[in-house]
């Protein structure tokens, strides 16, 4: 992460406490937001500068976060930011998608034996290839629902679909993936 | 249509379960752990702003950068978050625009960075405590069912939160005219935190609200107590200038 995110809290005014909410957001919320921008298809790469990106736009914007809503609204800023980045990515091709790289930087919350950390790596590049396949606006109802386990209204909230909307995506998203598992012959 | 409920009750697979729960195991590379550590470490370290502010000073090309990126004016050589004050009065619930965000990349910046002792890992994914509804301007906003969040030990990031809304209430009094209760707010603020890490901004919103209900002898006894124990802070200067300008 570039050098702003360790300078916020040097900042203070009178607005202090609005400041301190939201460095208490990056404390809160920094792994959400990088994991859901990954899952989103913002590659490894980008995925710092995009999460920083996030944050700007919440300090931005702070005033219109509802105290316990922060995650969810961070995710919407993630899912927004995600989409900039892969139309920039489509449009420039010069950095293919690539499902292998997912998992190369992948860290564990605890130490784990060789094999095991294998084995996650190996199912997180699988996932994002998977990920990779769904259309844009099932991959985002996913992500959000099943991933980051918003409920299904507040899905509906953070991409402005009605919550009917949010369960066909979901749905669909589901039949995708486990189509895309039966033909690589692992459902 | 029935109610969409998660996969794991509508029959995923065990392989697409494995594949869900992996996502969710995953964490952020270390480097970036190791800023988000680094920057609650300074301020728990930094609870007096004039450390924090020698430490921008240390750095300021990048503090000019963060401030860019903010659109925080500097003026006087104060720091005044003209961007964050702006949105304090808007409740809507609009997300932000797609253009909003034009990041000055500082990668190149990162390496001024020590990394931080990653196995001096704190739990940062507290769950806020409850805020207190007495005497605040604006009742709290229902929390949001955002997903399972255990129930876990209070960390430092925890109590932070807490004296963060404590402080968040007192300031809202305040923007309401309402100096009693924010008066009272302090005071609860200060018998719950007692040497907290945001002493220096309640003792400046106890000022503030001092002035505010008439009281300026106590404003100006408090003020210059907190100057002579805290000469080179910038919050006395600024407690000065508030007690200059009268509210």
């Amino acid at each position: 992460m570039s050098v702003e995110f360790a300078l916020l809290p040097m900042i203070y005014d009178r607005e202090a406490p609005h400041v301190i909410r939201l460095r208490q957001m990056m404390a809160d919320h920094l792994e959400t937001v990088w994991r859901s921008l990954r899952r989103l298809g913002v590659p490894e790469a980008g995925a710092e500068d995009s999460a920083q990106q996030v944050f700007v736009v919440a300090a931005r914007r702070l005033g219109e976060i509802e105290i316990g809503g922060e995650r969810a609204y961070l995710l919407g800023v993630a899912v927004r930011v995600a989409s900039d980045a892969r139309r920039t990515l489509r449009r420039r091709r010069e950095v293919p998608l690539d499902p292998e790289s997912a998992a190369s930087t992948l860290s564990l919350a605890r130490p784990r034996q060789p094999d095991e950390e294998l084995e996650q790596k190996r199912e997180l590049a699988l996932l994002a290839a998977l990920l990779d396949e769904m259309p844009d606006e099932q991959r985002e109802a996913f992500v959000l629902f099943e991933l980051e386990e918003l409920s299904a209204p507040e899905v509906g909230r953070v991409l402005d679909i009605p919550v009917g909307t949010v369960a066909s995506r979901v749905r669909r998203a589901r039949e995708h993936l486990r189509e895309s598992l039966v033909k690589r012959g692992t459902p | 249509m029935t109610e969409l409920r998660r996969w794991c009750e509508e029959g995923a697979t065990a392989t697409e379960l494995s594949l869900l729960e992996t996502s969710r195991r995953e964490q952020v590379p270390p480097r970036l752990r190791a800023c988000a550590m680094e920057t609650l470490g300074l301020l728990a370290a930094a609870s007096t702003v004039a450390t924090a502010t020698s430490a921008a000073a240390a750095t300021g090309r990048g503090t000019a950068v963060l401030l860019k990126v903010l659109s925080i004016p500097v003026i006087g050589g104060g720091l005044v978050a003209g961007g964050l004050a702006l949105e304090h009065a808007h409740h809507a619930r609009a997300m932000a625009p797609r253009q909003a965000a034009v990041v000055a990349s500082a990668s190149s910046m990162a390496a001024a960075h020590a990394p931080a002792d990653p196995s001096a890992r704190v739990d940062l994914t507290v769950a806020p405590a409850s805020a207190p509804s007495a005497a605040a301007s604006t009742p709290p906003v229902p929390t949001t069912s955002v997903g399972v969040r255990s129930a876990r030990t209070e960390g430092s990031a925890g109590r932070l939160a807490r004296e963060v809304q404590a402080l968040e209430l007192a300031q809202k009094a305040l923007a309401a005219h309402n100096a009693g209760s924010a008066l009272h707010l302090l005071d609860r603020y200060g018998a719950e935190f007692q040497g907290g890490a945001l002493g220096s901004e309640a003792t400046v919103l106890r000022v503030q609200a001092l002035l505010m209900n008439g009281n300026r002898s106590a404003a100006q006894a408090l003020a210059d107590s907190y100057s002579s124990a805290h000469p080179d802070s910038p919050y006395a200067h600024r407690i000065q200038d508030t007690l200059r300008s009268g509210h």
